[in-house]
């Protein structure tokens, strides 16, 4: 066990002594944390593929844990790296992005265990893998702004194939975590020696109020980066508003705000309807 | 306003017309492809029986929560609303498109009548989302934007580099690996055993990745309609082969499709 997390842990330490240090907001600070958090979503993105198809609980959220931790580290690596040019706005994206993967590990973590537990985990799995309208999907979004509005012509020119890594390392674990929270779901249910106690609303409601609690801190932020940006600023302010509130730009279409609330709770009815019956029959 | 909401309501009905006429296109690439292959082969419009006769009650939710998600990622494309309201953000439509591998997953039935083992079919898909998140990247990572439009544009006049080749192969690899599993999907499965949203989903991916690759990938001055149907027949002709040589392996183009695109970022 303390083989499996000993890499990722020593990544996620060393990570935390730069930035003490304050090492970390130099240059070469800058890329050492963004590749120390590629290096560790990479390790544990592969633990947790491997938990996900034994179906290993403990094993499972720790990976999960592990791999935001280092979507974290890999974002504030970047927003470290950004500082160095002369557009303060770019590295804000970028410590946000952060703060919304370490929102994202802490809420989504605690609706796995909560559901894991109270066997309502489809939902709690559905929020953890980062899918659209949740945490982790803002995060990933702001990241790859982030990423693409480094400035390359003021940049050296190695820097353009570490963002080709970055984006590489992005594409191949979030893949790998999806598939792992369908193969986390695959081996749970079918492992027949467990007791799976009767499904009820309110339990099926848990990760729904995870959810939903995990929506303040992205307006939260949308708001400081409302008041922070200015006018000129490179970055589609707009874009990003609309993303959150679904009233402006390119995002009015689909209202994600006020479409991802009531997506969640009919998940969240049908799912509770459908393990009464499972119950009952 | 109300100038919105006309330009979102004749975008409605045209990605509803395109979807409706997505059977008879696959039709098309399905009945070349079937050319070389032992067996009798079916009609063009066999795809419109089968989902005729695909199981349409008593559904679980994930077929229908796959077809919603892969439907919202199509209407990022040009063809669907995407011209209407310049929209398409290529982390959005990876997301969905993963979202709807795992509604599959997680609210779907076992296998969905297809016989193919979930391990495999959420290994694929996690192969999948990978690849496309690097197509589509490899992309905006040339034009230093997200969204699809300005990709799209900024590939004009660059597509007879190096790197650009090694994108478009990659990209088709992974367009062949999904028009050789449908292929299958659709013909090794028994009607009755598909769910109708299931199998229109299916449908609808393989359209939404050829339409993406025409927009991308393929070099023709031409409109998107036009350039999609070029693509198709690339895609029928490069099934053909695969089927007449015996060289299914859809693993190994699944494989490829992201080292490919990867080595093209690098190249660039």
């Amino acid at each position: 066990m303390k083989r499996f997390y000993a890499a990722p842990i020593v990544f996620v330490v060393g990570a935390c002594v730069l930035f003490l240090t304050g090492w970390a907001f130099t240059f070469q600070g800058g890329l050492v944390l963004m590749a120390c958090g590629l290096v560790e979503t990479l390790l544990s993105a592969r633990s947790l593929w491997q938990a996900g198809c034994r179906g290993d609980d403990k094993r499972f959220s720790g990976s999960a844990a592990l791999q935001e931790a280092g979507y974290a580290i890999t974002a504030a690596g970047l927003g470290c790296l950004l500082l160095q040019y002369p557009n303060a706005a770019l590295p804000f994206v970028c410590f946000s992005a952060a703060a919304l993967f370490l929102a994202q590990l802490v809420l989504s973590l605690s609706g796995v265990v909560i559901a894991t537990s109270r066997a309502g985990y489809r939902l709690a799995l559905f929020c953890l893998a980062g899918v659209p309208m949740t945490l982790g999907f803002a995060g990933l979004w702001q990241l790859c702004q982030g990423a693409l509005s480094l400035p390359m012509a003021e940049a050296a020119a190695w820097v353009k194939p570490l963002l080709a890594v970055l984006f590489a390392v992005l594409g191949l674990t979030w893949g790998l975590r999806l598939g792992a929270c369908g193969m986390y779901y695959r081996a749970v249910s079918a492992d027949a020696e467990r007791e799976k106690p009767p499904f009820r609303l309110a339990e099926a409601m848990a990760p729904v109020a995870d959810f939903v609690l995990g929506l303040f801190p992205i307006l939260l932020v949308a708001q400081a980066e409302q008041l922070l940006l200015s006018a000129r600023l490179p970055f589609p302010v707009g874009d990003f508003m609309g993303l959150i509130w679904g009233g402006t730009g390119r995002y009015a279409i689909y209202s994600p705000l006020i479409v991802a609330v009531l997506f969640f709770m009919l998940l969240a009815v049908l799912d509770a309807v459908s393990g009464k019956r499972r119950a009952e029959s | 306003m109300k100038f919105l909401m006309i330009n979102i309501g004749v975008g409605l009905v045209q990605a509803v017309a395109l979807t409706l006429a997505a059977p008879l296109l696959l039709g098309i690439v399905f009945r070349l492809a079937r050319i070389g292959r032992p067996g009798p082969a079916d009609g063009l419009l066999f795809l419109y029986e089968r989902l005729g006769a695909a199981r349409f009650h008593n559904l679980s939710l994930g077929p229908t929560l796959e077809f919603v998600c892969v439907f919202l990622a199509a209407s990022m494309l040009p063809g669907f609303l995407g011209a209407k309201i310049t929209f398409g953000d290529f982390p959005l439509l990876t997301a969905l498109l993963g979202m709807a591998a795992l509604a599959a997953a997680l609210y779907g039935e076992e296998d969905g009548g297809s016989g193919v083992p979930q391990k495999q079919v959420l290994f694929e898909a996690g192969l999948f989302c990978a690849a496309l998140f690097l197509a589509i990247a490899c992309r905006g990572f040339h034009a230093m934007s997200t969204m699809l439009p300005d990709a799209a544009f900024q590939f004009r006049g660059t597509y007879l580099t190096g790197y650009t080749e090694l994108a478009a192969l990659g990209f088709f690899s992974l367009l062949a690996a999904e028009g050789e599993g449908a292929l299958r999907y659709f013909t090794g499965t028994r009607p009755e055993a598909m769910t109708f949203w299931g199998a229109l989903a299916r449908l609808l991916r393989t359209v939404v990745l050829l339409m993406l690759c025409a927009e991308l990938f393929l070099p023709v001055p031409l409109p998107s309609g036009p350039r999609a149907l070029v693509t198709a027949v690339l895609l029928a002709a490069v099934l053909a082969v695969l089927g007449h040589f015996r060289l299914y392996a859809r693993r190994i183009l699944l494989t490829a499709a992201p080292v490919l695109l990867f080595l093209s970022i690098l190249a660039q």
